[in-house]
């Protein structure tokens, strides 16, 4: 069976897409029919996306910007505004992760991972409120998909910062749901296991990002849907983002769903 | 016979408030109060000196007062050795970590550290579109911060006792369950609350060996915790509660849980958040009107 236009007419930000799960979930978007507006903080995936997307046939615009500065994507929002004419979808997708150990991590390596997975949220979700507490949209659902992570779930070692971080995203989802009920905006938080992206990618000398591959070895082989051989792939996670965003969800708010092909039950 | 008979513990955090000149104890100094009385050596820490100090003298017996800035950046340097085995390593030298220096005292003068309890909170009520980037980072520092600070430097200590001296760290950290359940109207406080969820369990497994890491989420303490923007949320948390004396929560609802999950019996207890919040958590999740 294969479904198509869930998300036909739909204008969607999708931060973080130039490369990894984002850019999987901009692509299946566009395959549903959504027009997208990608962004990334480093301009040249941001562009390659976007013209992936021409080359499919769909409708994109880039929007390379910091999450964490308001000015930034404030002008992200406006630019998409401007070229589609409104929002319905914000996936709050764009974050990265340091790790080390709690001995070993100082402030900057811990202010860096909660300001852009936790700031980063906070100011996105921000800057599409404007669009969304339009009275003009209130018996309309408006859906915000924000990035928990299993180790926000039930932690990591090493990862103490990344867990304050996306801890504190699955809070925030929860308030959020909680504090815009009222103006049907669905706010959800996905929680992905190990996924195939740049974060967890085998790591070489000199690369900031990464992991070794002893660790790859045993992440995977705690997913049992793997049997041994991959971590989940962008497009497994982008298909559960379709299901917040589109309107098979409406029902749905305040609620985190774990992603892990079975790594954590 | 006390169960923190011989313990060192340091407690962290809401030691109290100096209200109209007189000085009212908060929870950390309850707790702090409670394990002296059960015969533990209490030293206490906050990010205001004069508060540890009323505070020390308000807990009375042995209680000692610490001065430590959580909020300068800290500083290191990695530093090249060979080990016992003859292997290249490198390791942190710490140039600028007051919460480490405090540690150190600690230890100087009492010969070991057993139990660390934080309990670091500051509230501000917010819509997320009301709250700037200011407000944001102001969260960030005040809630993350000190008990960032103060685990990442008992770490070290805690491993090496349970090598030299076989002893079992505690650390408790105190948060609330609007971290577990979402907050209106105060979303970032209530993400900095979920951030040290997510950061208890990440410990309970970088610690596991030496130290049992737990945490208390405590139900809304006060008033001001329970109102919210509209008439319609005021007083709802007092009516949603299932405590049978329908009021808010005490520090002496509170303090049993933290103490027990500071004591020895706490062993087989790790990386878990446990609700203190008279059967609040219950009826939140039925969304009643909040």
């Amino acid at each position: 069976m294969k479904m198509k236009d869930l998300l036909k007419g739909k204008v969607a930000i999708i931060t973080g897409s130039g490369r990894g799960i984002g850019k999987g979930i901009a692509k299946m978007f566009v395959e549903q029919g959504c027009k997208v507006t990608i962004n990334d903080i480093d301009p040249v995936p941001c562009n390659e996306t976007v013209e992936e997307i021409k080359a499919m046939g769909g409708e994109a615009i880039e929007c390379p910007a910091d999450v964490t500065n308001v000015e930034q994507v404030n002008k992200m929002v406006a630019d998409t505004i401007a070229a589609f004419g409104k929002i319905d979808i914000l996936v709050n997708n764009a974050g990265t992760s340091r790790d080390a150990m709690i001995q070993k991590m100082d402030d900057r390596l811990l202010r860096f991972i909660i300001d852009v997975n936790l700031k980063g949220t906070h100011v996105c979700t921000q800057a599409v409120l404007k669009e969304f507490l339009k009275d003009e949209r209130n018996d309309e659902f408006k859906k915000i998909v924000n990035f928990s992570s299993t180790t926000g779930v039930s932690g990591n070692v090493g990862q103490a910062n990344y867990a304050i971080a996306k801890g504190g995203i699955i809070a925030y989802t929860k308030s959020c749901a909680r504090e815009f009920a009222l103006n049907r905006i669905c706010v959800n938080a996905i929680a992905p296991g190990f996924t195939e992206t740049r974060m967890t990618a085998l790591k070489k000398p000199g690369d900031k990002l990464g992991i070794p591959q002893a660790i790859r070895d045993i992440a995977i082989g705690a997913i049992p849907f793997s049997r041994g051989g991959r971590g989940g792939l962008p497009s497994d996670i982008a298909k559960i983002v379709l299901f917040f965003s589109c309107e098979l969800s409406n029902w749905v708010t305040g609620q985190l769903l774990v992603g892990g092909g079975g790594s954590m039950i | 016979m006390g169960k923190f008979d011989g313990k060192i513990c340091l407690v962290g955090g809401n030691l109290g408030k100096f209200k109209k000149e007189s000085f009212k104890i908060g929870l950390g100094g309850v707790i702090a109060k409670k394990i002296v009385e059960q015969g533990g050596q209490v030293c206490l820490v906050d990010t205001d000196f004069e508060i540890t100090k009323a505070c020390a003298e308000a807990v009375g017996g042995n209680a000692k007062a610490y001065e430590c800035d959580f909020f300068t950046d800290r500083t290191y340097e990695t530093e090249n050795y060979v080990d016992d085995r003859g292997r290249n390593k490198t390791k942190v030298v710490w140039k600028n970590f007051p919460a480490l220096k405090m540690v150190n005292d600690i230890v100087e003068e009492f010969g070991k550290l057993d139990v660390l309890i934080t309990n670091f909170d500051k509230f501000e009520q917010k819509r997320v579109d009301q709250t700037d980037i200011e407000l944001f980072d102001y969260l960030r520092d005040q809630n993350i911060w000190p008990t960032f600070h103060l685990l990442s430097a008992v770490r070290d200590q805690l491993s090496n006792q349970r090598k030299t001296q076989g002893t079992y760290g505690k650390v408790v950290i105190l948060t609330s369950m609007m971290g577990k359940a979402g907050m209106g109207a105060a979303a970032i406080w209530a993400a900095f609350k979920g951030s040290l969820i997510g950061l208890t369990k990440s410990l309970a497994r970088e610690f596991g060996r030496f130290a049992n890491v737990n945490a208390v989420a405590m139900g809304p303490l006060s008033e001001k915790k329970m109102q919210g923007p509209k008439d319609r949320v005021k007083g709802a948390y007092l009516t949603t509660s299932t405590d049978l004396s329908n009021q808010p929560m005490t520090f002496e609802k509170i303090t049993p849980m933290v103490l027990l999950l500071a004591s020895d019996d706490a062993i087989g207890i790790n990386g878990q958040i446990i609700s203190v919040d008279g059967g609040l958590w219950l009826k939140l999740e039925q969304q009643e009107e909040i």
